[in-house]
């Protein structure tokens, strides 16, 4: 891959307007964003990247001691020390939408992480247990993500496991009820999507070229949702429900398609096809996927991001990873350690942190108008449940970092009161501007969480 | 449906008592799939209690529907034809690469850039769970257009065009390449459309590439893309099936493809519009290799095949994938070579070996890769592969596993907070850890069903590997069964004795039959489906025989008929 991270600020060469399907011009609001420092005016827009890792934490390894902001690091969060005064650990933080629901611990762990609500199942077994609700990522990419090509990036490591019975497992974001959104975990594959929003500049032949072959690829989408429409009648009520999915999810698509600019950020070299679905790979899926990430952030692809480290009860097998932090690590799977949560699970986490910081690092060194990427970005680092035995919902170890013109970073913050996921969520809400005052079921709402917002 | 067959002949009252916090298959979280003996943690509690902070959820102590929601109906013919709505299902990402292979020629699996199927009851092709996703759409039109631009060169041939040019041949041709993969004759009003849409695109591309973009759009048609029954009313929301859906559901229940020319062929004179017919053509079709394919795929999925194995410290990746192929060798071998009799599925001693396996098998290492009988009395059947006993690593996980797998007993799901971990005194065996289930206030709601059965697996640690004593204890495999099945019940000693139990038990027969109707059917068995599946049932109790099981399918009526609801006639 070509360095994006350079620290230098880019002269890009000044794209060309293309014209959209339907012959509407496409307005480019990012192009601003790589004139660099000297001539810009213009306020970066705030993104928001969730990553996620499951099975818990080994809670004495990573919550400080010292509450505020001469809080301490423990070894699980040791990586991140270089961003100390950038972020806030959060502790007293209860996934209380949880609490109380039927069903088993990671189930209901990974339907309620980002959505605060409930599943599907409604009590009874035998469904996939989806969430019922929308969660936050998408919730706030439909307030920020409308002017970008890409509304949110959903990938991870092994990140597509099937759901199974009523465990959605690697299922954390949905666009509403019952409708989750698959994380891609190919990294050749979000390469590849990427590139068809982030095509180089080439002559004006070849952009002809490429706006008619738009224009085919759009009738044949069009077509279909044609034979959709028709292939309804002879169905009874449930199956014209299963086709209105395909056709609801086609229009938006066809919309995706239709909005296709190319731009001429910096090529980047396709990732090497290496199985994504090996545990030993984990480093270069997450590697590669961060930087794809970082790449749809910068060039204004996406504001919105989730990277996941596969899912609920994670199977990947540290002991085939190789990373110094690893020595000495069980051969057993992830989840059967995280039964019992000790200084293996410790350096799991660690390994995760690495990687958040590896991830923050880089999106330091990218000169935006006001500050770096990293400023102009906030990172969740969370996991749905507390410890791996108990599968609790309260005091999830949540971590924010960067946001630097909206969040009071540098400190270790507990709450000893209520405070609960649903709160976290209208809090950064609040980050962005979105004066909204609940989300999730509306009966874990305390508001906005004092302390994190500068 | 398991509900219903089973449930009226075991004291449900026991179950629902049973209920509380028991353990589900490969899933879960309950107390079982916790570490094993290496995990000690000396001086944790051993009670079984909720976690600190949290409190326990409501749990469902109701296994699934009540029992008696249809009162018991008359199966013969005459009285009508009982069948529940089927949900709508689609080709599932196998069957997607072998109908786009046989459609097309080779392709290099295209599917399996696809999401990966959820997987509902054990099965990853239940209708119930086949949403379309967002991810679908991108994949399946990224997965279009890559077949249509590797097929379009090969327009002429494809579409038969013999000395006639592309334009030429497109319009008069289309309709019968659309028979092949809409696996029915298009309407005029298609026909039309599509041609039309070839004919627009070639005013401004090259044959060629009209064809191309046509393709595409047909391959994303959910004509394509979903197993569309309109069928033949029949009144009161019945409907028969027609011809052309009878083969495709044939070809996909007995190949896991799209009908063939020869089969859409018979569709089309007729010839699979009765019962017999049907049979017939069954039966036929089970001498065709593929075959194989599908029921390996059913009894995969049944016995976890691609559930995630436990691996001895430093064991070589070369073991898992020796034990896997191992697990679907035996299935070949039941199935094609000796005869696919349910006895034999659970005593068979036949296994491929290679080195590596050999010494976890305890049998003398062959120079080749080779079949060999395993030990006598060590290793009855499918449920002592490697394979399944490290995937199900602990009794409660065994437990469970012959509990709802091979006798349909429905579990309700585990707790959501876990209670802590049976024992882990470093000193006590597996036994005697989980026999903490025994002298808890748990106990005697949870576990007592589930890891009896699981202690007979005693003889095999959680890697799978044959003892006979752990910690310098001899093992008990020892239990005693009390599951309200009276062919199972009883006595026994051991994984031997168990698996010639189940294989002479008519519980473990029904349950594969319940099974086979759910894989093949796409969709769990309801209460109105009784008839149906009691003839899979009793052709199974009769015969023992697989295959028969297959042929019985397509004689019961929720093979060849189907209900539909919010339709009116």
């Amino acid at each position: 891959m070509k360095r994006i991270a350079t620290g230098k600020p880019r002269t890009l060469k000044r794209r060309t307007l293309l014209r959209g399907a339907f012959g509407i011009s496409l307005g480019l609001p990012w192009l601003e964003m790589f004139a660099g420092p000297a001539q810009a005016q213009q306020k970066d827009p705030l993104r928001l990247v969730i990553f996620i890792h499951p099975n818990g934490v080994f809670t004495e390894k990573w919550f400080p001691t010292i509450t505020g902001p001469g809080y301490d690091l423990k070894f699980s969060l040791e990586p991140l020390a270089p961003f100390k005064d950038r972020m806030i650990v959060l502790g007293g933080v209860d996934g209380e939408s949880a609490m109380g629901k039927a069903g088993s611990g990671h189930t209901l762990a990974g339907a309620h992480l980002l959505t605060c609500a409930d599943t599907m199942r409604d009590g009874k077994f035998g469904g996939i247990g989806y969430a019922n609700s929308i969660s936050f990522d998408q919730h706030l990419a439909g307030h920020i993500g409308a002017d970008t090509p890409i509304k949110s990036l959903n990938t991870g490591v092994q990140a597509d496991q099937a759901a199974s019975d009523d465990m959605p497992r690697a299922r954390y974001s949905y666009e509403g009820a019952d409708r989750p959104i698959v994380p891609q975990h190919r990294p050749q594959q979000v390469f590849d999507n990427l590139s068809g929003f982030a095509a180089p500049a080439g002559d004006p032949n070849q952009e002809a070229e490429r706006a008619r072959l738009r224009q085919e690829r759009l009738s044949v989408l069009d077509f279909v949702q044609d034979d959709l429409q028709r292939a309804t009648s002879a169905l009874g009520q449930a199956d014209k429900l299963r086709l209105e999915e395909y056709l609801t999810h086609m229009r938006e698509f066809e919309q995706v398609v239709a909005n296709q600019v190319v731009l001429s950020c910096d090529a980047q070299a396709r990732p090497e096809d290496l199985d994504p679905d090996r545990d030993e790979n984990l480093p270069f899926v997450t590697d590669s996927m961060l930087k794809l990430t970082q790449f749809a952030m910068q060039c204004d692809l996406t504001r919105v991001a989730v990277f996941q480290i596969n899912g609920e009860q994670s199977y990947i097998n540290y002991g085939r990873i190789d990373d110094p932090i690893l020595d000495g690590i069980s051969g057993e799977g992830h989840h059967n350690i995280s039964h019992h949560p000790n200084d293996d699970i410790a350096k799991i986490c660690q390994l995760h942190s690495k990687y958040v910081a590896e991830y923050a690092t880089r999106l330091d060194s990218v000169v935006e108008s006001t500050g770096t990427l990293l400023d102009n970005t906030i990172i969740l680092y969370t996991n749905a449940i507390e410890d791996g035995q108990k599968h609790n919902f309260d005091n999830l170890p949540h971590v924010l970092l960067g946001g630097k013109n909206v969040l009071n970073t540098g400190q270790y913050l507990k709450f000893d009161g209520p405070a609960t996921n649903n709160d976290l969520f209208v809090t950064l809400l609040q980050a962005f501007g979105i004066n909204e005052t609940t989300f999730g079921e509306a009966e874990h709402v305390n508001g906005v969480l004092p302390g994190i917002l500068a | 449906m398991a509900s219903v067959v089973r449930l009226s002949r075991i004291d449900t009252k026991r179950i629902h008592a049973v209920a509380l916090c028991v353990f589900l298959v490969g899933a879960t979280a309950c107390s079982g799939e916790l570490g094993g003996p290496s995990s000690a943690d000396p001086g944790s509690p051993t009670h079984m209690g909720t976690g600190p902070g949290s409190t326990l959820p409501p749990v469902s102590t109701e296994i699934a529907p009540p029992p008696s929601a249809l009162p018991p109906v008359d199966c013969n013919p005459q009285a009508g034809r009982f069948v529940a709505p089927s949900p709508l299902r689609r080709l599932t990402n196998a069957q997607y690469n072998q109908s786009v292979q046989a459609l097309v020629g080779e392709m290099s699996s295209p599917a399996d850039a696809f999401p990966a199927e959820a997987v509902l009851g054990g099965y990853d092709n239940q209708g119930a769970s086949q949403q379309v996703q967002r991810a679908h759409v991108e994949r399946w039109e990224s997965a279009a257009q890559t077949i249509a631009a590797a097929a379009a060169p090969r327009g002429r041939e494809l579409l038969k065009c013999g000395e006639r040019s592309l334009a030429d041949c497109v319009p008069a041709q289309l309709p019968s390449f659309g028979l092949r993969l809409f696996r029915r004759p298009l309407s005029d009003e298609e026909q039309q459309r599509y041609v039309g849409f070839y004919t627009e695109r070639a005013k401004t591309a090259t044959p060629e590439r009209a064809f191309e973009l046509t393709l595409t759009a047909m391959l994303l048609s959910p004509h394509f893309l979903f197993l569309i029954e309109r069928g033949i009313p029949l009144g009161n929301g019945l409907y028969q099936l027609t011809g052309y859906e009878v083969a495709s559901r044939l070809s996909f229940a007995l190949r896991g493809v799209a009908p063939d020319e020869q089969l859409l062929a018979k569709a089309g004179a007729g010839q699979l519009d009765t019962a017999e017919a049907v049979a017939l053509e069954a039966r036929s079709l089970l001498n065709d290799a593929s075959t194989g394919g599908v029921v390996q795929d059913f009894v995969g999925q049944w016995i976890g095949l691609r559930d995630k194995s436990q691996l001895p410290p430093g064991a070589s990746d070369k073991l898992a994938e020796s034990a896997e192929a191992e697990l679907e060798w035996f299935i070949r071998d039941w199935y094609g070579t000796r005869g696919a009799k349910v006895s034999d599925l659970f005593l068979s001693p036949r296994a491929w070996v290679d080195a590596e396996l050999a010494e976890s098998y305890g049998v003398t290492p062959p120079s080749q890769p080779s079949a060999v009988d395993l030990p006598a009395g060590q290793r009855p059947g499918i449920l002592t592969r490697l394979k399944f006993l490290s995937a199900h690593a602990n009794p409660p996980a065994r437990g469970s596993f012959v509990l709802s797998r091979v006798l349909c007993m429905h579990l309700p799901p585990p707790p959501a907070v876990v209670p802590e971990a049976p024992s882990d005194n470093p000193n006590a065996t597996t036994r005697e850890r989980f026999d903490v289930h025994a002298t808890n206030p748990c106990a005697t709601s949870c576990h007592s069903l589930i890891d009896p059965v699981g202690f007979a697996f005693e003889h095999y640690d959680q890697f799978g590997l044959w003892r006979d004593e752990e910690k310098g204890k001899p093992i008990n495999a020892a239990v005693e069964l009390d599951l309200g099945l009276a062919d199972v019940d009883g006595s026994l000693v051991g994984a031997q004795q168990l698996a010639e139990r189940l294989a002479s038990s008519r519980s473990a027969g029904d349950c594969l039959a319940e099974n086979w109707f759910k894989y093949s059917q796409g969709r769990d068995a309801k209460p109105e489906d009784q008839c149906s599946v009691k003839r899979l049932q009793e052709s199974l109790a009769r015969t023992g025989d697989v295959k028969e099981l297959i042929v019985e399918m397509t004689q019961m009526d929720a093979f060849r008929f189907v209900r539909k609801e919010g339709l009116g006639q």
